[in-house]
């Protein structure tokens, strides 16, 4: 029969001794998970976030393309749009308005009434907490739209391919 | 007891840290999972905005109030938000409602979000959620009362030649010079010019490249058709060089009994026919002289909403600067071209003339109401230089479905329906 241990004030001291600094050790065992998650939805937020901007973007874009068609040209159309952005927290974003792939393609030259257009705003995504490099993944949006503004003298047009997603292609905000 | 307390506090902080950590873990799911529902959501509710609009544009109009626009509207109208969404809303259904007047457009996009993370806590496997748009067109007042003077064929087959329902033609008792001057044109039509008293004396020979000018300008000259240029008229549809409106059952249904001979201003082979296939200008621009005119019109949904935009920003800008458009041509491609121009001589029934070989079906007349209504014997031409502003009207046209009843009467009341009299009014709108 084995008998239990008396719990005398040695063992107990011993004990507790042994078990001081355990929180510690715990806690740095969690704590990078922990981190990890907090890192991670603040990361998360953030390109979520940024994702809903640059639809925002994308949509004004859009909007602004459809209602000056044929009027500008797509280098203007981006330049007026990147001037409403604020450098700082679109840092690299790249503007693009073109002929969408689903016009029907017809004689009618893009940035017509009727036609449709694409809108294109993408940047890549950067990180917040700075512990991540992200430099291979983009954030964008794409919007198809169709060309409202009646055209008078419209000479000229969108061209027929956008160079979306890289880091070259489009119009570069300053 | 000391012992049994530190016994039990064994562990505690991963007991605790596994209990925080799967509330955390949950609420982060169900977090990144509703936010992926409302991402979802805004978007979809900003491709339905984008949708609603665009299919507004998509519709094809007549601008007759609560007049049916065809079946093929619907279709096209859900063919295109479908396009438009499944780039701007990946995965979305559209339901695309048109209001009974064509006015209205009602785009719901329903777009479903997977619950990727939340779906282990319990919750359904996906997440539906919708928004729509409404878009609608506002038309000016006047614009309901408007008869199309061009449409497209939808169903590609050619274009009528409506010469059979061509009634007895009685010639005009007035206006002046009661005897006709014969044109030729090159292509052998002839054209009956009566010259009008007062104005520059009429020189019918086609060789004479001033004279033609002035014909085409339509300002001093009426054209009129008697007898034997209907029967021209007959030979030359039967030629191909005159076109009338094709079958429109599809986009324009016109009132019952109306005969809308809108005369196309060429044909197949016609020498108006520019090498792109597309209609060439009517009319050159005089030098000095500002023209409206258009030639991108390949758009089979561009009818007279379109025209008239581009009509009054022509006119806008006209009277902007202060020269004096005096043609306005245009067109539609794969529908008979059709031009109107300033009618400068002193009485409203007179027609214009485009070409000098082809027959004047517009009656066309740009006038200010106020200033016609206090001297109706003025120079229309005058009146389009009112001063701009706001609200101010700058001019408009009236288009008379043609029907010979309105070339032996000249009177404006034989136009009413059902041969179509509108107008069409221009106001600066900006």
């Amino acid at each position: 029969m084995v008998e239990l241990p008396h719990a005398s004030e040695e063992v107990l001291v011993s004990r507790r001794r042994r078990e001081q600094g355990v929180a510690s050790v715990e806690a740095a065992l969690v704590l990078p998970f922990l981190m990890l998650l907090l890192f991670g939805i603040v990361e998360f937020s953030q390109a979520y976030a940024l994702q809903n901007e640059l639809r925002g973007v994308a949509h004004g874009a859009a909007r602004y393309a459809a209602t000056t068609g044929g009027t500008l040209n797509s280098t203007q159309i981006a330049g007026f749009v990147c001037d409403d952005l604020e450098a700082s927290k679109f840092a690299g974003v790249r503007v693009d308005v073109s002929r969408s792939p689903q016009d029907p393609g017809t004689a009618d030259p893009v940035g017509s009434r009727g036609s449709i257009g694409r809108a294109i705003v993408w940047m890549e995504l950067p990180s917040i907490t700075g512990f991540f490099d992200y430099s291979s993944i983009t954030v964008s949006h794409t919007v198809d739209f169709v060309v409202e503004q009646p055209l008078d003298a419209a000479t000229t047009w969108w061209p027929d391919s956008y160079g979306g997603g890289g880091s070259s292609g489009g119009f570069a905000c300053p | 007891m000391p012992l049994t307390r530190s016994r039990s506090e064994r562990g505690a902080i991963l007991i605790f840290t596994a209990i925080v950590l799967l509330v955390l873990v949950g609420v982060a799911a169900i977090a990144v999972d509703l936010s992926n529902a409302w991402s979802n959501r805004r978007r979809a509710q900003a491709a339905s905005d984008v949708g609603a609009v665009g299919a507004l544009q998509a519709i094809p109009r007549t601008f007759a109030a609560g007049s049916p626009v065809g079946p093929i509207a619907q279709d096209e109208v859900q063919a295109l938000v479908d396009s438009l969404t499944g780039v701007n809303s990946p995965g979305a259904g559209t339901v695309a409602t048109i209001s009974a007047d064509y006015l209205q457009v009602t785009l719901q996009v329903n777009a479903v979000s997977r619950n990727s993370f939340a779906r282990a806590m319990g919750a359904a496997a996906t997440n539906e959620t919708g928004a729509d748009s409404v878009a609608e067109i506002e038309l000016p007042e006047v614009l309901d009362k408007l008869v199309p003077v061009g449409v497209d064929n939808p169903s590609g087959q050619p274009y009528q030649c409506m010469r059979a329902s061509l009634p007895a033609y009685s010639p005009p008792a007035s206006p002046p010079d009661p005897t006709p001057l014969v044109c030729t044109s090159a292509s052998g039509l002839q054209n009956r010019l009566i010259q009008m008293t007062g104005l520059d004396p009429l020189d019918c020979s086609t060789s004479d490249a001033a004279t033609v000018a002035n014909i085409q300008d339509g300002v001093d000259h009426m054209i009129d058709i008697d007898t034997e240029s209907v029967r021209h008229e007959a030979d030359a549809c039967a030629s191909g060089h005159i076109l009338t409106l094709p079958n429109q059952a599809n986009r324009i249904p016109l009132p019952a009994g109306t005969t809308l001979l809108t005369q196309a201003f060429g044909g197949a082979g016609s020498p108006l026919l520019g090498a792109d296939g597309l209609w060439d200008h009517l009319l050159p621009a005089p030098s000095g002289i500002a023209q409206c005119h258009e030639s991108n019109f390949n758009d089979p949904t561009l009818i007279l909403e379109q025209l008239s935009r581009r009509m009054r920003s022509c006119l806008q800008s006209w009277n902007a600067s202060g020269s004096k458009p005096r043609i306005f041509a245009d067109s539609i491609i794969g529908s008979p071209r059709f031009g109107f121009g300033v009618d400068s001589d002193s009485d409203p029934a007179d027609p214009v003339i485009f070409d000098d070989q082809t027959l004047v079906w517009f009656h066309t007349i740009i006038y200010d109401d106020a200033a016609l209504a206090a001297d109706p014997d003025q120079d229309y031409g005058q009146f389009l230089s009112v001063p701009g502003g706001v609200g101010s009207e700058i001019g408009a046209v009236t288009f008379y479905a043609l029907h010979p009843g309105m070339l032996t009467s000249g009177d404006e009341a034989a136009l009413l329906p059902p041969f179509g009299t509108d107008l069409l009014e221009f106001y600066i709108i900006d």
